[in-house]
């Protein structure tokens, strides 16, 4: 028995399947789920009349019978066998979401260094729910959509990840994601935490994988806090499968002289939706914002960012591109925002598109809304095809046209992965790239 | 630099020199609008059968639409059951042949305005059609324009002298169906101007048009329409200014350009209106809709404008490029200072093969003005080629001022190349610092920095129009620095 969210009222249909959520007896919790409930019957499901979903048609995602995961027991690794893919050469502590249950017999935490918890949220909540109490929810904007409104009323598990004050890592934390789709069309709603210490130092990496059997859809929010001096160096790998929806939230706060770099690329999925939200709360705070969308077929990624400058002196930069084969569709809305005092903000935003074919298409809505004299903001974007003097240049040297082509494609994308911290894993998006591009090509 | 702030303080605070107020008797309807009013003003007008049907149709349809509310501005909501509709100077009936007909208060407006009506016969060739409170009062040089086939007249007339041109391209390029504030232009607009160059004539002056809004409580609705036929070229250029007033003026009009195959329009506004007081009590509402359409190849559509006025200001000049190798230009100067609100920018279309548009916009937020550039870029699939650069720059003086952009760009073309740029920054303290060290007072060295900042945007302003734009920015300026 299935949900289909676009007819069915998702709330009450999946009422009885989440019975068995984690901390039914904590008050703010369950308040907390009945405000995403509530958000939810207000806003229901996003449709094109909403100006924020203008380009992006979410009826093929939602028009499927789900079934809600994430609840319960975690089935246990050996019932069903579960094919973790993996990044060769990456070395990191792991930790393994499967159907949105953190799987501890697949994940890698057992000696974690001093200083570092990382595991499932629903242990946290169960085990320290004061310590998760600050931080659930507290990085969302006052009023989002209906599919973040969902995760909140359905909120169980995903990973729970703290580094505490001074605390530098040198492996990265790899949180991996696998959905079994297996005819099923499951619903997974992780809700990941990410709380770095003062002058904590962590590179976090999440990977969205899943099988092509058939449809289903992740709908995950990850929440990250930075504490004075905090650094957190950020990958958001989405590699869902071919039949999949994926709508992923990342909310970020960040304290005096934190640092953060954000990278998001998106490879596969049918319909892809990433929001992503910073809030530069203390002076000093810096941001970098890369991100990457690769769409061939019928694929369509709708990237939306925001930036809050909230203070004085904090520094924004954005980089944003999509390369479109097919009839392929990439939606690009980032909007910075300068709150009235926030003087002496330095940011920059750009968004970069390359069609490479007649029925792929690209709607770009980068903007500024400025309420402060002192500042320095820039944005840019373009949309174009390869330039004909550089593949005449190759060509001259003796490259192959087609070879020149898929050359300079390739560039063009490699550049917006370039902040990609762990070299392991960004080798390992160069060749996705390269050989998603020379499929197509 | 206190005592230079004061200095420029009371600069600002100077009133607004253009705020007086004719007493003309007017010819005006009771405040209200339904079928009945809609129908009472085409009989005022004598209009033919057609055109009745036309405003009762975009009044139905204005009745099922709804208010906009994405713009990025603030307001309090419209009545407009309380608006009247028609006004008209005493004597239409008689309507005055030449300049000694016109009312001699009419004239004095026009002098205290510094554009007397007689001396720009002779500047620079100028015809003027004036329309003084909704109804054409003065046109002059007619016979000139009339002996090369250009025709140039109150829209009103145009419908009856004219109307199988009236009745193919009125509500050809913004459908009444358009939006809100077209549909109740179309149903209730006054007057306007009416341009048709036929093929191959190159207009012999720029045509010009003042429109004021004088009587209380009288929303204005202009409906502007200009045609340039295969070959032709036109230049049009519009210059408001409007007396000073507590209550809150409404100002919805149309404007439409046709531009046939290798035609070229040129669309030129200097906006002057009222711009309320420092609290932002009264000024104008200024909502347009302006719109040209490039029907044939090699046309270009060009609008340049210069906003300093208004309280709120909200409209997009924009081009549907549909011949092959057509062109659309937009430039713009907008100031907000005070209170005022500004949510301008423009579209382009790009449909035919070989289309390229560029737009350039400058905006300068001073005091607590808030000004948005809104712009759509779009390109269909037929649109093989088709390049489009943009570039919005905001400059903002003052800790509470905004200044946002909002692009918008659709690409459905893989060769279509699409450039959109935009900096917000405040006057470089560097520059400013050069300046004064070179020994020019921090007032003059603020006015040739923005002037220099706009230049890009004056240059494309006919000559007289562009010495208007420079002065009227330093008079708006004047003293946000300090």
């Amino acid at each position: 028995m299935g949900v289909k969210l676009n007819t069915d009222n998702p709330i009450e249909s999946f009422e009885a399947l989440a019975a068995d959520r984690v901390g039914r007896d904590l008050e703010w919790l369950e308040s907390y789920r009945a405000r995403g409930q509530e958000q939810f019957r207000s806003v229901g499901l996003p449709t094109l009349r909403n100006e924020d979903w203008k380009y992006t048609d979410v009826r093929p995602i939602t028009r499927h019978d789900y079934r809600l995961a994430g609840y319960g027991d975690a089935a246990p690794a050996d019932e069903k066998p579960v094919t973790v893919p993996s990044v060769e050469g990456l070395d990191a502590i792991r930790l393994v979401v499967v159907d949105g249950r953190v799987n501890r017999a697949l994940s890698d935490i057992d000696a974690l260094p001093d200083g570092v918890t990382l595991g499932a949220l629903t242990d946290a909540i169960r085990d320290e729910p004061e310590a998760v109490k600050p931080w659930l929810g507290a990085a969302l904007p006052e009023s989002g959509h209906g599919f973040s409104a969902l995760n909140d009323a359905f909120v169980n598990d995903g990973a729970w990840l703290r580094v505490a004050d001074g605390v530098a890592l040198e492996r990265p934390i790899e949180i991996v994601f696998v959905v079994n789709a297996d005819g099923q069309a499951p619903l997974v709603q992780p809700r990941n935490l990410v709380v770095a210490g003062e002058g904590a130092k962590v590179e976090v990496i999440e990977r969205y994988c899943g099988d092509d059997a058939g449809p289903y859809l992740s709908n995950v929010i990850t929440e990250m806090f930075l504490a004075p001096r905090a650094e957190i160096q950020f990958t958001r790998l989405q590699e869902e499968g071919a039949r999949a929806g994926h709508v992923g939230g990342l909310f970020v706060r960040q304290r005096a002289d934190s640092r953060c770099t954000l990278n998001t690329v998106s490879l596969d999925g049918l319909v892809v939706r990433n929001d992503l939200r910073v809030f530069l709360d203390e002076p000093g705070a810096e941001c970098h914002l890369n991100g990457l969308a690769l769409g061939t077929s019928r694929q369509h990624v709708d990237n939306h960012t925001t930036v809050e400058h909230r203070v004085e002196h904090c520094t924004s930069r954005e980089l944003y591109k999509s390369v479109l084969d097919g009839r392929a569709r990439s939606v690009f809305h980032g909007r910075i925002i300068v709150h009235e005092g926030a003087q002496k903000t330095d940011s920059e935003q750009r968004n970069e598109n390359l069609l490479l074919s007649r029925d792929a298409e690209v709607d770009t809505k980068p903007q500024l809304e400025i309420y402060a004299d002192d500042v320095k903001c820039s944005h840019g974007a373009t949309v174009g095809q390869l330039d004909e003097d550089a593949v005449f240049y190759l060509r001259s040297r003796g490259v192959s046209e087609t070879e020149a082509r898929a050359l300079l494609t390739i560039a063009f994308a490699d550049s917006a992965v370039l902040g990609i911290g762990d070299e392991a894993l960004r080798a390992h998006v160069d060749r996705r790239i390269r050989d998603k591009l020379n499929r197509e090509t | 630099m206190a005592k230079t702030a004061t200095e420029l303080d009371t600069l600002v605070r100077r009133e607004y020199k253009e705020g007086f107020y004719t007493d003309i008797e007017s010819d005006t309807f009771p405040p209200g609008l339904d079928e009945d009013v809609v129908r009472a003003l085409s009989a005022k007008k004598g209009e033919p059968g057609f055109m009745t049907e036309w405003r009762l149709e975009a009044f139905r349809r204005w009745q099922q639409l709804t208010e906009p509310s994405w713009a990025h501005v603030h307001y309090p909501k419209i009545d407009f059951q309380a608006i009247s509709y028609y006004s008209a100077p005493k004597r239409p009936e008689d309507g005055p042949q030449s300049l000694d007909e016109v009312d001699p208060k009419l004239l004095e407006t026009y002098e205290k305005l510094g554009i007397p009506i007689e001396e720009q016969k002779m500047l620079a060739g100028v015809a003027v059609d004036a329309v003084f409170d909704s109804v054409s009062v003065a046109t002059t040089f007619k016979k000139t324009l009339s002996d090369a086939g250009v025709i140039f007249c109150p829209i009103s007339e145009a419908v009856h002298e004219h109307p199988e041109l009236v009745k193919q391209y009125l509500g050809s390029v913004v459908p009444p169906t358009d939006n809100y504030y077209a549909s109740l232009n179309s149903a209730v607009f006054s007057d306007g101007s009416f341009v048709y160059v036929p093929k191959g004539v190159r207009c012999p002056m720029e045509l010009s048009t003042y429109f004021r809004i004088n009587a209380m409580n009288t929303g204005q609705f202009e409906r502007t329409l200009i045609i340039a036929d295969e070959g032709s070229y036109v230049s049009y250029l519009e210059g408001c200014t409007a007396p000073m007033r507590d209550e809150n003026q409404l100002h919805a009009a149309v404007v439409e350009l046709v531009a046939m195959k290798d035609a070229q329009i040129k669309y030129s506004t200097v906006q002057n209106w009222y711009p309320g007081d420092e609290e932002g009590r009264g000024g104008i509402y200024n909502f347009v809709t302006k719109r040209g359409a490039c029907r044939g190849e090699n046309a270009k559509i060009s609008w340049t404008q210069v906003e300093t006025g208004s309280a709120i200001t909200w409209k997009y000049p924009s081009v549907i490029l549909e011949g092959d190798n057509s062109i659309g230009e937009f430039y713009s100067v907008a100031l907000t200072n005070n209170m005022q609100q500004a949510d301008t920018g423009t579209k382009m279309v790009h449909i035919g093969k070989n289309t390229s548009s560029t737009i350039v916009s400058k905006g300068i937020s001073a005091g607590r003005g808030q000004q948005s550039y809104r712009g759509l870029v779009k390109a269909l699939k037929s649109a093989e080629n088709a390049r489009n650069y943009s570039q919005c720059d905001s400059l903002l003086m003052g800790d509470k001022c905004g200044a946002h952009t909002f692009p918008y760009i659709e690409i459905k073309n893989p060769t279509a190349t699409v450039e959109h740029e935009a900096t917000t920054s405040r006057i470089g303290e560097d520059q400013l610092f050069y300046c004064r060290q070179r020994g020019l007072s921090e007032e003059d060295a603020v006015s040739m920095i923005v002037n220099g900042f706009c230049k890009e945007v004056f240059k494309e302003l006919p000559m007289e129009f562009a010495v208007e734009a420079q002065k009227l920015l330093g008079i708006s300026l004047e003293g946000a620095v300090g």
